[in-house]
């Protein structure tokens, strides 16, 4: 009978899933399958039943505390686990000298993930003598030696003969005692553990009730929110590093916690319509506020919300101004500004530069006193400033629908 | 033809083998002796006397055997199957992943032991045929449990299949599990694409502030946390970058973990990986109270299919059809404010795992099921769209009059979005590639298909774990290649 067994790859992927969920170790897991599968490729006439719904193995609560990893074939509870690369095997010290161990150990080399073959038996006698000396935090090894032509059915057959002895004497702990063990197992001394192990062993009551119970915070959930909080951590890196170039006034921090603040709002996906639009209007607020202090407030508003909704910033900024030779004098100074970003006062050179490019006589442009004219252009600056920042979040807005 | 008759199954068995009285008894004593209901079952029975007795039994019938085989396969075969689906760990984490919900997974274990029954039935009678000996070994529980794992891979395997199959099935019975949450293609697999709601935000902007306080706290053991901060790629400390999460192997070579042989340094690197989160989950359960229920089972309102909003969330018919057409919702008051549901079942469905988190949909990828039931798009419109991508802009779709620009307006609202589709060069999806991309990256013929039959995968992690090949080709994989929906 050979002991070699090939996987599947849905069944890899379902052990591999329930690892990261139960935070049980993926190896082990192949190899009580692998364990199964063999029993299972046994002569039906050895009568070899396995009982999955008595073995801890099937209670992720109790994987989870103490790593238990057995098969129960007719009764009987058999320890499983994957030898590693330097030969040797590990079990919690919570269930050495337990009815999940009474059985011992059988071990299993694994080939990759396709398949396995089962090399070995440790006796429950290893364990105890493994145990000796080593603290109580500390998982008890032990060092295998493997056999090419070891006969798994064999000793599984020789272990289900053995003389049976029940377990219905043990007592019950309490359900409180059982949510604490499986929930901080090391909170409890390891002979309580033990209790405990031998205990959900013996009472098939108290395994339904260990089924039923949550565990606070599990191994899976645990990862969700880790592998959750790097993507969303990453999306905000996206962002700032788009938001940067088009708000040079903040600082890579102060957009970072914009975006974290829409996203406690509005939820973690940029793309959303909602949240691009709260975040570019809270990072233009605040780009405004430190170009132009807090000058036209109200003007600012409604140019920015001109612009939003599709207008050019110039055309804006002359709805608003009323003075369409201002707005252009303004937009000649800013162009000829260039890159300079801040609002400051135009300057009577700029001024006149600007009435010598558009070849206009000084009291026709302005239409009124002189000091007036310079307000009108001043505060097209102003707003022609504020335009560009809008202009660029409408930018970003596309950007953000196509990425 | 059966004939309907006033005899109980077991009286039936008891006709045609009276000998088995005895047993009857022995079991009703037994029952009674350990305080359980002294009614024997019919499959009870078949067990106490035991496969070689039916056998035998069988054997000296002649011609009323067909009619006692069909007793064996419904009073034998089949709850014996049935009891070993409902407890077979594979089935059920095939469905706690799928969300099966209990009632469902016992009809389901009770269809598929029908299934099996029939199929043992015919091997029986072959055997009885025959006139073998050891025929009896059909009727071993070891045997029947050897067919029910064959049964249960078998169905695993076909439904993962039907899965990818169904994935554009617009008209798919809505009463069916949505198989897109599953499927490599589904753009939501994608783990950028992971929906977050505001809630689950706000504790990850925490987790990242506690998670750095401990970082820069030498109470704490740093060597762990700085595991998890390069396995998960979160870009705390200068060994991890952000969103990139490390394998194991890589985190071994970058924190220069100590150890004699590669298996030591990575049975090290596991142990402080299991440590790190076994801080940070007591961390949370410490400093972050209420956590969990934000984690535990969330059904997004926003992308679930009506079987998990009616089933699942316990949604009325109405409701239902309220919630879809008024998608898609930035929370749960949301759906309050818009007259959806009123506000005493907010409660409820939250308790059941109910979360509202905005869900890109991506023109260029997404299917045609997402397209209508979370964008709201005219079915027509969803398969011309699906048909005539990639678009390299929405300009692009209105020059191809797939639609006006108000109706474009419309999805983009409800959360269309375009990403930028594949170009020459850039790094090849596993989760999507062929048999023949695959075959490109260096992967064996025999790798390939068991690949093609696991995805998707999600880490790199995880595919590191399954693939088990050399750590030069991993590599070189990685390199050339991504585990995402879209490739930059």
């Amino acid at each position: 009978m050979s002991n070699r067994v090939e996987f599947s790859p849905e069944i890899v992927r379902l052990a591999q899933a329930r690892a990261q969920d139960s935070g049980s170790n993926l190896a082990n897991e192949l190899a009580r399958l692998a364990v199964e599968e063999v029993i299972m490729n046994a002569d039906p006439e050895l009568d070899l039943v396995i009982e999955s719904e008595n073995a801890l193995s099937s209670i992720d609560s109790v994987v989870a505390a103490v790593g238990a990893n057995d098969v129960v074939v007719n009764g009987r509870h058999i320890d499983v686990r994957a030898i590693d690369e330097d030969g040797y095997v590990e079990v919690s010290k919570a269930l050495v000298g337990t009815p999940a161990l009474s059985s011992g150990t059988l071990v299993v080399a694994l080939d990759g993930r396709t398949g396995a073959k089962v090399v070995a038996h440790v006796k429950a006698g290893s364990w105890l003598n493994a145990e000796q000396g080593t603290s109580d935090t500390e998982p008890v090894r032990v060092d295998v030696e493997q056999a090419d032509d070891f006969d798994a059915v064999a000793t599984i057959s020789g272990i289900c003969q053995r003389v049976h002895i029940p377990l219905d004497k043990t007592k019950l702990p309490e359900t409180s005692d059982l949510e604490k063990f499986l929930n901080q197992p090391n909170s409890m001394i390891l002979a309580r553990q033990k209790q405990m192990v031998t205990a959900l062993c013996a009472k098939s009551e108290l395994r339904d009730i260990a089924r039923e119970i949550k565990v606070d915070l599990s191994r899976g959930v645990v990862n969700r929110m880790l592998r959750a909080e790097s993507t969303w951590n990453r999306r905000t890196e996206e962002v700032v590093e788009k938001l940067a170039p088009k708000f040079k006034s903040l600082t890579r921090e102060e957009l970072k916690k914009h975006v974290t603040m829409t996203g406690e709002e509005l939820g973690g996906q940029p793309e959303a319509p909602a949240f691009r639009k709260a975040l570019l209007k809270r990072v233009s607020a605040d780009e405004l506020s430190v170009r132009l202090g807090g000058t036209a407030a109200s003007k600012v508003r409604s140019l920015y919300e001109q612009i939003i909704s599709g207008k050019s910033a110039s055309e804006a900024v002359k709805s608003i101004i009323k003075n369409n030779v201002a707005v252009d004098l303004a937009s000649a100074i800013k162009a000829k500004r260039g890159k300079v970003e801040g609002f400051f006062a135009a300057t009577a050179e700029e001024i006149g530069a600007a009435f010598q490019q558009l070849a206009l006589q000084p009291a026709y442009a302005t239409h009124s006193s002189k000091d007036e004219g310079i307000d009108s252009i001043n505060e097209a600056l102003v707003l022609l400033e504020a335009g560009d920042v809008a202009e660029s979040v409408r930018a970003m807005e596309n950007e953000l629908i196509e990425s | 033809m059966s004939v309907l008759s006033s005899k109980t199954k077991l009286e039936e068995i008891l006709a045609v083998a009276p000998e088995w009285q005895t047993t009857l008894d022995r079991l009703s004593g037994e029952a009674v002796a350990a305080g359980k209901d002294k009614n024997i079952a019919p499959v009870e029975l078949f067990q106490g006397v035991g496969a070689k007795a039916i056998y035998a039994k069988l054997l000296t019938l002649g011609p009323g055997t067909d009619k006692f085989v069909g007793l064996v396969k419904d009073c034998y075969y089949q709850p014996l199957f049935a009891r070993m689906l409902e407890c077979n760990q594979n089935l059920r984490r095939f469905w706690f992943q799928r969300r099966v919900a209990p009632s469902d997974q016992k009809h389901e274990a009770i269809s598929m032991s029908v299934e099996l029954a029939q199929k043992l039935e015919q091997a029986l009678l072959k055997q009885l045929k025959l006139g073998q000996e050891d025929g009896f070994k059909v009727l071993l529980p070891a045997y029947a449990q050897r067919s029910v794992h064959n049964a249960v891979v078998d169905h695993v395997r076909n439904e993962w299949q039907w899965e990818k199959d169904t994935l554009q099935d617009v008209n798919l019975d809505p009463e069916q599990i949505d198989p897109r949450a599953n499927v490599a293609e589904d753009p939501k697999y994608s783990p950028e694409n992971q929906a977050l709601s505001g809630e689950q935000v706000g504790q990850l902007n925490q987790l990242r502030q506690r998670l750095s306080t401990m970082l820069n706290d030498r109470r704490f053991a740093q060597e762990p946390l700085i595991v998890v901060d390069c396995m998960f790629g979160m870009g705390l400390t200068e060994h991890s970058k952000v969103g990139t999460e490390m394998t194991m192997r890589e985190t071994c070579d970058v924190l220069e973990i100590k150890g004699e042989t590669q298996a030591r340094k990575i049975a090290r690197c596991q142990v402080l990986l299991d440590k790190g989160l076994d801080m940070i989950r007591d961390m949370i359960r410490l400093d972050m109270p209420g956590v969990a229920q934000s984690w535990q089972a969330d059904i997004n309102v926003n992308s679930a299919s009506r079987r998990e909003l009616n089933h699942h969330l316990g949604l009325t018919e109405g409701e239902v059809d309220r919630l879809i057409a008024g998608r898609q919702y930035y929370s749960m008051d949301e759906m309050v404010d818009r007259r959806v549901l009123q506000a005493h079942r907010l409660g409820e469905i939250a308790e059941k795992g109910a979360v509202a988190a905005f869900v890109p949909v991506d023109l260029n990828a997404a299917t045609r099921r997402d397209l209508v039931d979370i964008l709201g798009c005219d079915k027509d419109v969803a398969k011309k769209l699906v048909d005539l991508r990639p678009f390299c802009s929405m300009n692009d779709i209105v020059e191809k009059k797939l639609l006006e620009k108000k109706d474009l307006e419309k999805l983009v609202n409800n959360g269309a979005v375009l990403k930028a589709v594949a170009k020459e060069g850039d790094r090849l999806n596993l989760n999507n590639a062929d048999q023949t991309q695959l075959s490109a990256l260096g992967l064996t013929q025999d790798v390939t298909a068991r690949f093609l039959r696991a995805r998707p995968f999600l880490t790199w992690h995880e595919l590191e774990d399954f693939l088990c090949i050399d750590p030069e080709t991993f590599r070189s994989i990685r390199e050339k290649s991504c585990l995402t929906i879209s490739p930059h």
